[in-house]
């Protein structure tokens, strides 16, 4: 099982997700669902992310890219 | 190529975080051939929006994004003006139909003016987007197809926005589905916000604000992202590359929509004439009140008014100054007090219709002032000022008259500035509710995005110790916000009066106040050539009734001799708090400088003391001559005639005119542009062409080119800062006549004032201890003596019992019908008021007459209740005499808390022993100070103030008040600077300085400090 490191991120990709850790697996991202944008709260600093809704044959979740890079918001019931 | 027809301004209140101006701007840079203003639910941007377009080359296209049931949004687009006149029908009933500030167009509504209008289907809160989003295909098929139904198959679009909202691509083509099957255009829009994303945060605040929310506080209507802001045509391509067809459709509504003129003259009043002409009843009813007017008409005045008559013949003037008179007319008969004043005061015609009170005859005034002839395309203004209580008496009759649907009132949109912007988006940011009224407290008036700059230029904000590190961001939003409107509001006096419905032109709304208004601010009207009739409130108006209608021989104002010594040598003591215009500092000041004895250096007196002539240091110069200390020259001597007045200096807008036509030969039209074109401050080449036109055309009527350009260099110099002379002279005579009531009826005159607070320069405490500084003696409120307002009984003022805080008027009038109370028992058994106006009526000493212990009487308060009778056994009775009444300075402050004042004592009477012992005079005593040298004052504050200079430094006026009387202190700038701080945060100051005893003495500060 995959352990990851202090600062690693449970996602990887590109300008798009590409893989999620899931269950300590890297699970390939087989679409994306639906992207969108929010701009977070600025007033304490935060910058724009981008947002992904994207399924793996474990499921679906949002995964959102910023400044910071990539990040695992929710899954998806 | 695409066109933005989904735009949000300023006047989305609270909404649209740029202005009108920068979205037009945006457009034409990046070459739209139109562009599309869809407020909500308003059109207060159309008449700005229609005049930048047409600036910049651009096709406006007026529309709105209308509130419809549910909630739902629709943008709504006029692409004419059939379509203009019913998208404003709607939007009136919209408004008028639905509680106030929550319009909702209803199906009905819709239908009813759905002619002549393009819709799109709407934004993310339309009914069909929301539909579609919940995956509900067959109910927005249906709303599409009611929709279609209403406005028609060519006239309706399904609005598709792309701004990176969860699953919107997706309801995007859901949307498109259906508008393939049903054979419905689609088209693009931006949902326009903003001109840029920076500012994303702006509109995200004010939303917050619009809201009541917190930024940490999520809200449906805030958005979630920066996206809303003006994109270009190409980046809507690449938005909608997989549907060119929307991007297309935005150009062909644009060319389907046309340009049109928003107003005509069908919309000018008309005055039913009964079958005459209307010049014909206009001259007719002239030439009786200028027989009333004058004794005996002689030819100059004949020519006059037939001069008059004919320029507003040849402009189409008769039904407007008809209009006018009936209205002056309705006051006479309803015995309101009332005065025309402003340029129409030029008019010889409205002195005779007796619209004003001066005589621009005898005062030779320019009528070209009022009404210019060769710029007919001006409405001519009318002011008149009415006695406050009454004025909406009048505004009513007015709407009777010509028909609700006709007459509504002028709007004002209230824009942001630095102490409401603080107060609005610091909640918004989630600042403690104490520490926002600190900052805002500390704001000077100045504009929301000078708020920064504030914080190094003014002393009180540099020594406030705030820590603006932590307001940075609250100082960049509030810069933002500066000069937008925050809401649409009523203006004080501006009616709008119409022959045709006012509907067809603009929405009209309820406003606070119970009228209609329409959503058009005094600008737009005048743009739009609308009648625009000034019915002021002159709170000194009712005074002035209250007094003459109080002295016993019912005074007649009007006839009050201008020739009155005793008032003058009032004037010139400078000792006027409460004459109408003549009782701030400078203007005291100047009085007791001036000296004067006759009413044309009243009038000049009101010109002097404004922010121009003492910016343009005329004011020196005035009273130099005056006083025979510098001599009184023509350059031409052409001008002694129109200059002897104000002793050769160029004072009035009036003289500038008349200069131009005797000496360089202008029309009074032309002289009258170049007034304008000098008053406005025009920039340097502009100045420099309008100078080489004079001295030329002065030069061929003989002047030497030298005097040419002297006499330019004066009006130069002047005009910029002149004032209208018939204003002045209408002041000026009112501002005498009430020197003459504080002169001869001083107490009905204080009295009167002090019931019709707020008004004037001085609060009521400073009016009181004027009138007991004068030996009137002021009586404190008795239960069983005062009346409602203050009154005067024996040349002695008794406190009204309204003053009382918290006072009920119900309760007052059952009070005042039950008196007289024969002690604390009767009064609380018959009258039972509520706890806090018991105790407050004993706080303010008001049941002094009862027992002159309060404090005993408070302790009684508390044995009443309305079910029972106060039963007292002996040990309670004993207990009683033996209370201990409150100090004198506690009855002070509890007077001054429940009045706003104390009758019985000045706060600085009570620490005068401490004062003294510290060296600080009296005013009494500073006065008689001589020879002049360094004094101590010590004294209520009252106006800290800081006019404009003419050097540009900021110089701090205010006045010290103390139990003696005024004393007023100049604080220059290196003395500012220190002690800025205790001036603006301070309500007593002891002052240390230099007497002077130029004009009323005064002292220039050197040391100030707090007092406790």
């Amino acid at each position: 099982m995959k352990q990851l490191a202090f600062d690693e991120s449970p996602v990887k990709g590109g300008e798009q997700p590409e893989q999620i850790l899931v269950r300590g697996c890297w699970r390939r991202v087989e679409s994306i669902v639906d992207r969108w944008q929010e701009t977070g709260r600025w007033w304490e600093g935060e910058r724009v992310r981008d947002f992904f809704l994207v399924e793996t044959t474990q499921g679906a979740f949002v995964v959102s890219q910023g400044p910071a890079g990539w990040r695992l918001e929710r899954p998806i019931d | 190529m695409f066109v933005h027809l989904h735009v949000h301004t300023q006047f989305s209140f609270l909404d649209g975080a740029s202005r009108l101006e920068a979205l037009v701007q945006r457009a034409a840079e990046l070459d739209m051939p139109a562009l599309a203003m869809t407020d909500h639910n308003n059109l207060s941007g159309a008449v700005q929006f229609h005049k930048a377009c047409r600036q910049a080359g651009i096709k406006p296209i007026i529309g709105a994004e209308v509130t419809v049931e549910d909630g739902h949004h629709l943008t709504l687009l006029a692409p004419n003006r059939a379509g203009y006149a019913n998208l404003c029908q709607l939007l009136t009933e919209a408004h008028l139909s639905n509680e106030r500030g929550k319009p909702v167009a209803s199906q009905q509504m819709l239908r009813k003016y759905a002619q002549d209008i393009i819709a799109l289907s709407g934004c993310w809160h339309s009914e069909i987007f929301s539909l579609a989003y919940q995956r509900r295909h067959l109910q927005a098929q249906r709303a599409v197809q009611k929709y279609r139904d209403i406005f028609g198959r060519d006239n309706f679009y399904l609005e598709l926005q792309e701004t990176f909202y969860p699953r919107q691509h997706a309801t995007n083509k859901a949307l498109v589905e259906i508008a393939r099957e049903l054979k419905v255009p689609v088209v693009a829009t931006g949902n326009v916000h903003y001109v840029d994303e920076s500012q994303f945060k702006a509109q995200d605040i004010l939303t917050c604000v619009r809201t009541l929310t917190t930024v940490d506080e999520p809200h449906p209507e805030r958005k979630i992202n920066a996206e809303f802001y003006f994109k270009s045509p190409r980046q809507m391509q690449e938005l909608f590359s997989w549907l060119p067809e929307a991007l297309a459709n935005t150009l062909q509504i644009a060319e389907q929509c046309q340009e049109y003129e928003l107003s005509d003259d069908r919309y000018l009043p008309r005055f039913g004439t009964k079958g005459k002409a209307p010049m014909q009843l206009l001259r007719y009813l002239t030439y009786k009140g200028a027989r009333r007017r004058y004794r005996g008409l002689n030819d100059r005045i004949k020519r006059r008014l037939e001069y008059e008559l004919s320029i507003i013949e040849q402009l189409g003037f008769a039904h407007y100054f008809l209009v006018v008179w009936d209205v002056a007319r309705e006051a006479r008969r309803r015995g309101i007090r009332y005065a025309g004043r402003g340029s129409a005061a030029d008019s010889a015609v409205a002195y005779c219709l007796h619209i004003t009170d001066v005589d621009a005859v005898a005062r030779n005034l320019s009528f070209e002032r009022f009404i210019n002839p060769e710029r007919g395309d001006n409405l001519p203004d009318i002011d008149i000022d009415f006695d406050a209580r009454y004025r909406d008496d009048i505004a009513e009759y007015v709407t009777q008259k010509y028909g609700e649907d006709k007459v509504a009132t002028v709007c004002t949109f209230q824009t942001y500035h630095a102490r409401g912007a603080i107060r609005d988006i610091a909640r918004a940011l989630g600042f403690p509710p104490e520490e926002i009224e600190r900052l805002a407290r500390l704001m000077p008036h100045i504009n929301a995005d000078a708020i920064d700059e504030a914080f190094d230029r003014f002393p009180e904000l540099r020594d406030s110790q705030l820590p603006v590190y932590k307001y940075r961001q609250l100082l960049d939003l509030c810069s933002q916000a500066a000069g937008l409107p925050r809401h649409i509001g009523t203006h004080l006096g501006g009616v709008i009066i119409s022959s045709q419905p006012l509907n067809t032109l603009s929405p009209i709304q309820q406003a606070a106040k119970g009228c209609r208004s329409i959503q058009f601010d005094k600008v737009d009207v005048e743009d739009l050539r609308l009648l625009k009739l000034d019915l002021l409130c002159l709170r000194m108006l009712s005074a002035v009734q209250d007094t003459v209608t109080s002295t016993p021989k019912q005074l007649d104002f009007a006839s009050i001799p201008l020739n009155d010594q005793l008032t003058y040598k009032l004037l010139n003591s400078g000792e006027t708090a409460g004459a109408f215009q003549l009782e701030s500092p400078a203007q005291r000041n100047l009085q007791s400088r001036l000296q004067a004895n006759n009413i044309e250096d009243i009038v000049a007196s009101v010109a002097l003391i404004r922010p121009g002539p003492i910016k343009g240091n005329m004011v020196e110069p005035f009273l130099a001559r005056r006083r025979g200390q510098e001599p009184v020259t023509y350059a031409d001597p052409r001008l002694e005639d129109i200059l002897k007045d104000t002793y050769g200096v160029v004072l009035f807008q009036e003289q500038v005119i008349e200069i131009a036509v005797k000496i360089a030969g202008f029309t009074p039209g032309e002289a009258d542009q170049l007034r304008r074109a000098l008053t406005h401050h025009r920039d340097k080449g502009q100045m420099q062409a309008i100078g080489k036109d004079f001295v030329r055309k002065a030069i061929q009527r003989g002047c030497s080119q030298q005097v040419a350009q002297t006499i330019f260099s004066y009006m130069e110099g002047y005009a910029g800062y002149g004032f209208c002379e018939a204003h002045a002279a209408a002041f000026g005579d009112t501002g005498y006549k009430t020197a003459y009531l504080l002169t001869h009826y001083p107490a009905h005159f204080y009295a009167a004032l002090l019931s019709n607070q707020p008004m004037g320069y001085f609060p009521a405490h400073t009016l009181i201890n004027e009138a007991k500084r004068r030996g009137i003696t002021v009586l404190g409120p008795s239960i069983n003596e005062s009346k409602v307002q203050f009154a005067v009984r024996d040349g002695t003022i008794r406190v009204g019992l309204r003053q009382v805080r918290q006072m009920p008027a119900a309760l007052l009038d059952r009070i005042l019908e039950g008196q007289p109370y024969k002690g604390l028992q009767d009064f609380m058994h018959r009258i039972r008021p509520p706890a806090n106006v018991a105790q407050n009526l004993v706080l303010c000493g008001a049941l002094d007459c009862f027992d002159n212990n309060r404090r005993r009487l408070l302790w009684q308060l508390g044995a009443y209740s309305p079910a029972q009778q106060p039963q007292l056994n002996l040990h309670q009775a004993a207990e009683l005499a033996n209370i201990e009444d409150f100090t004198d300075q506690q009855k002070c402050c509890h007077e001054w808390d429940m009045l706003g004042f104390s009758p019985t004592w000045h706060p600085l009477e009570l620490i005068r022993s401490k004062l003294a012992e510290e060296g600080v005079l009296t005013v009494q005593q500073i006065k008689r100070q001589r020879p002049a040298g360094t004094v101590k004052a010590a004294g209520l504050l009252i106006r800290p103030h800081r006019p404009p200079t003419r050097s540009g430094r900021t110089v701090v006026f205010f006045t010290l008040e103390d139990e003696t009387g005024l004393l007023d202190v100049t604080v220059f700038e290196n003395i500012y600077e220190r002690y800025g701080k205790e001036i603006f945060s301070s309500s007593v100051l002891l002052v240390e300085g230099q007497l002077d005893h130029r004009g009323t003495a005064s002292i220039v500060a050197e040391r100030i400090q707090r007092l406790n």
